[in-house]
This record gives C-alpha cells, structure tokens and sequence, in this order.
C-alpha cells in the first residue's frame, strides 16, 4: 500500500468516523503518522521481532529498547569455553536493525502505564505504543548457597554470555591438570535444554586437549535429560570415563554449594571441585516483574494464538520468558515465535484476524567439535497448546560422517540465524 | 488533540485487502526457513541456500525429504511438518523467480 493511497484512506475514513461520531473502542495511535510498536529486549526473540515488523510493514514505526550496546550469544559460547572460538565472534550488535529501519534505543525500561500505553524509560523518557512485544530473557532463582554475588565471583552460573563466561574460561585454565570440574545444571523448565550437557562435553574437549588428567562431573537434579542417549553415547566414544554423569537416583542431585571449599554436597555425599560452574532454577528475568507480565510460576502466561499477555493488554511476551507449553526455549524457537508474533501484531494493527502462529526447533548441540547432534520439530499454535506437526531427534549409533555434518550444519546455523537477527 | 489521535488511529484501523492477511501468513511460514537457511534463503556455511531453487524443485525436494526418498539430517522432520498446499506457497515466495 503506497502513502498515497494510505492518506486517502484517511481523508474519506475521517469523514465518516465523524458522521458516525465513533469513539474510543480502537486503540490509540500517538502523534498521526502511523502504528507504533515498542520492543523491549534485543536478545534472540526481540530484535528478531523488531526486524521482522520492519519487513512486514515498513510504514510501522518500530523501536527497539535494549540497555546493552553489544550482545553476547548463549549458542556458541560453549565452544568458546573450550577455546574453539574467541570471545569476539559472540558479540552482536544494533547497526543492522538501524540499517533496517529500526528506532534502536540503549535504555531500560522501568515500568508500564498499560491504560495510557505508554512505556517508561530509566532516562525519564516515555514511549508511546499501540502494540509492545517484550522479550524479558532469564533471571535466576537463588539458592542452595548461591546469590548473585557468589554467581559473578566464584561460582559462574554462565547462563546469560557476559562476564561469567570469561570467568569460567578463566578458571578453567587456570584449573592444575588432574582437576575436578563440577557442573550443576538446573531443574526443568529452563534455557537451553541440552545446553549444560553442550557444555560438559565442550569443557572436556578442552580438558582432553590441555588437562588430559582432569575429571568432570555433572550432579544433576533431574533423572532424565535433553539429548542424553546421544550425548552418553558421544561421551563414551570422545571422552572415555573421563565425563560421569550423577542423577537424583545416584544420589546426584544438589543440596548446598559451598563457595569458599568448593564442596558441592548432596544428600548423599560430598563432592570437591577445582572449578565449580552451577546452573540455579530460572525464572522470567527481571523486565517481566517490572511490567508485572509474571506469574506465581515464574513465567509470563500468554495467549498461545497471539502471544499476548494475560495480565497487560496490548502487550505482547516472546522469548524464553513466555510460558509455551510444549515447546522448548531455544534461539531457534525464540526467533520463530518472535517471527509469528509480529505477524500477529502487524495484522491486528491493521484490524486483521491473525493466523494460528507456526514454530519450528532445530536445536544443534555439539558434543565435539566434529560432533554434533539435533532435536527438532515443527509446532502450530491453539488456543491451548502448540501442537506439534512433527518431531525428530538424530538417530543413534550413525557413522562419523553424519556427526560431522551436524556439526558443520551446527555452525552454519549460528552464522544464519545471527544474520537474520541483528545482520 | 486526543480527537485528532483517534482519527488518525480509525483511519489507518480501516480494513485494507484481504490478500494482506494472506501474504503476512506466507512469510510468517517461510520465515520457519530462513532461520537455518539465511535471511532471503541465502545460506552461509554447510546449510545449502535455498534462493537458487525454483520453486517447482522446492517443492520436490521437500516432497522427497518428507517420503524419506531423499535422505536428510533433519529436513524429513521438517518436511512432514509443512502441509502440501502450505510447501507450495512458501515455495512460490522463497523460490528463484
């Protein structure tokens, strides 16, 4: 639809809007121009949403608040672990969004004026919207002798990429040969389901090459895991004995951190580390409190056919922060729900009934460089659940070959969906 | 002022074409595509671009895939997640023209 076309729309729609004497039922549009929609968030979910609105309409006015000037990816940061990648290569920025036509503005937002519609900004600034999309990301649920403080200092939870990543790096190296890594990963639901097995398996390629004496040792508190016939399998053939894996049953399961020894005791027994990287319980991060968009679960309730918010109108909740039952929170699905989402806004900004939203997972994980293995599956949204259309996993016991070139589609994966993203 | 919002908002909440609907649903599905194959269908890396196909060899390659005829990592899953008529739309728009 040309501007022209758009302006005699409005000149006739104007005169009957006044004839008719219509009121307030429709949704405010601020300052006359055209529909605006604010992103919160620049992580995987939202600057794939801001984007996306772009590409659909560019007559929407689009902006994007994000704190960060960079963002470090969580995909990938486990090869950096192992010292397969520098740290530079995680880093992404926001010129591609601006280049795409995107209102990108480093800010935080601090709270909602949901009947005004208005966003409020640390700055003081307010944004106007018409739609908001929020993508929250993760925050953690503190405990078993773990805070924040320790988390930064002593024991890296490593979860968001930032400075604990580089810390574990640095511990890692830092670690004697003949050492003991403990890995603690988190109870369900949380990011990245195969994420922390990524990335024992990438620390012992690491511990393979550089400290072949070292041991690693995961307490889990689940009895069952992403992936894990596949990774037990990689594990064997790589790593030896050299990865032990404990769940609940094998008295596995984490009760108290102690961040001075490094003693990780379960009910069962204690367990000295040399590096200690623990994944606390997650909850929706910090955004979702703010703008009051969580529940007593910790996540943030949506409607599943439109992604908006059960408890803030004309607010939309994507990413790893939105309760979708069904579906993992991975990159992949983070950017294929934001994709569906601003689908769905730019058709009710323009009085459109949305179509169901359609996902898709194809979750790489490496369990060594040569190595990598794939869940996937193909979702459609109801009012209730998304429904899966299909679902697949890599097979066991296959050549080589086919490893090899998961792993190779693995990478060029990452380099595709950052393109999509921020590129 | 409020008065003049509110115009201007009804005017552009005015219903456009039907088709519009429709176009945003068939990128919203080939948007599926592009997250592993590039934007545009431009791959970097070992995934194979898709924006050198026509869409009369999308459409069979995503046939065979989905029959197992044609071997694949992941693309028979993906396949057998897409309808036929929902394939041939993303096709007609993601496919060499």
């Amino acid at each position: 639809m040309t501007s022209k076309s758009i302006n005699a729309s409005r000149r006739s729609f104007l005169a009957t809007t006044t004839a008719l004497g219509l009121t307030a039922t429709f949704p405010l549009i601020g300052c006359g121009q055209s529909a605006r929609v604010v992103v919160v968030g620049g992580g995987f979910a939202g600057a794939t949403a801001a984007r996306q609105i772009k590409l659909l309409a560019p007559d929407i006015d689009v902006t994007l608040v994000e704190p960060n000037k960079t963002y470090r990816t969580c995909p990938f940061s486990n090869s950096y672990l192992a010292g397969l990648q520098p740290w530079e290569t995680l880093a992404q920025g926001y010129g591609g969004l601006a280049k795409a036509g995107v209102g990108v503005v480093h800010d935080r937002a601090v709270g909602l004026d949901a009947k005004g519609r208005t966003l409020k900004l640390a700055s003081g600034t307010s944004l106007p919207y018409d739609r908001l999309i929020v993508a929250p990301g993760i925050d953690f649920r503190w405990g078993k002798g773990i805070t924040a403080d320790i988390a930064e200092t002593a024991i890296p939870h490593a979860w968001k990429a930032g400075p604990q990543t580089q810390l574990l790096h640095k511990q890692l190296r830092a670690m004697d040969d003949g050492g003991t890594v403990i890995l603690c990963p988190p109870p369900n639901p949380f990011r990245c389901p195969p994420g922390p097995y990524e990335r024992a398996s990438l620390i012992a390629t690491f511990l393979k090459r550089e400290k072949p004496r070292s041991k690693l040792l995961i307490l889990d508190p689940k009895a069952k895991f992403s992936k894990q016939a596949l990774f037990k399998e990689g594990w064997a053939q790589h790593y030896g004995d050299m990865i032990e894996w404990l769940g609940p049953d094998d008295g596995g399961a984490p009760v108290e951190v102690d961040p001075k020894t490094r003693v990780v005791s379960t009910d069962f027994e204690d367990f000295q580390g040399d590096v200690v990287t623990f994944i606390p319980a997650q909850k929706a991060g910090a955004l979702a409190d703010s703008l009051d968009l969580r529940d007593e679960y910790f996540w943030c309730p949506v409607n599943l056919l439109t992604f908006e918010s059960k408890r803030q109108p004309f607010v939309h909740v994507i990413g790893d922060a939105a309760e979708l039952p069904g579906m993992p929170k991975s990159a992949t699905v983070a950017n294929t729900v934001a994709k569906g989402c601003a689908a769905v806004v730019v058709a009710l900004l323009n009085d459109q009934k949305p179509a169901p939203p359609m996902t898709t997972n194809t979750c790489y994980s490496l369990v060594a460089p040569n190595h990598g293995i794939t869940t996937t599956g193909v979702w459609e949204a109801t009012e209730t659940v998304f429904h899966p259309l299909s679902k697949g996993i890599s097979p066991l016991d296959r050549p080589a070959s086919h490893r090899q070139k998961e792993a190779d589609y693995a990478r060029s994966w990452y380099t595709n969906i950052c393109a999509d993203v921020w590129g | 002022m409020r008065s003049i919002f509110l115009i201007v908002f009804l005017s552009l909440a005015l219903p456009v074409s039907s088709a519009w609907s429709a176009d945003a649903t068939v990128r919203m599905w080939a948007a599926n595509c592009q997250v592993c194959h590039g934007p545009q269908g431009k791959s970097q890396g070992a995934i194979p671009s898709i924006n050198v196909l026509t869409p009369e060899q999308i459409k069979t390659a995503i046939a065979d895939y989905a029959s197992d005829k044609r071997h694949s990592t992941i693309m028979g899953t993906i396949a057998r997640g897409f309808a036929p008529d929902r394939v041939a739309a993303i096709a007609e728009f993601l496919g060499k023209k």
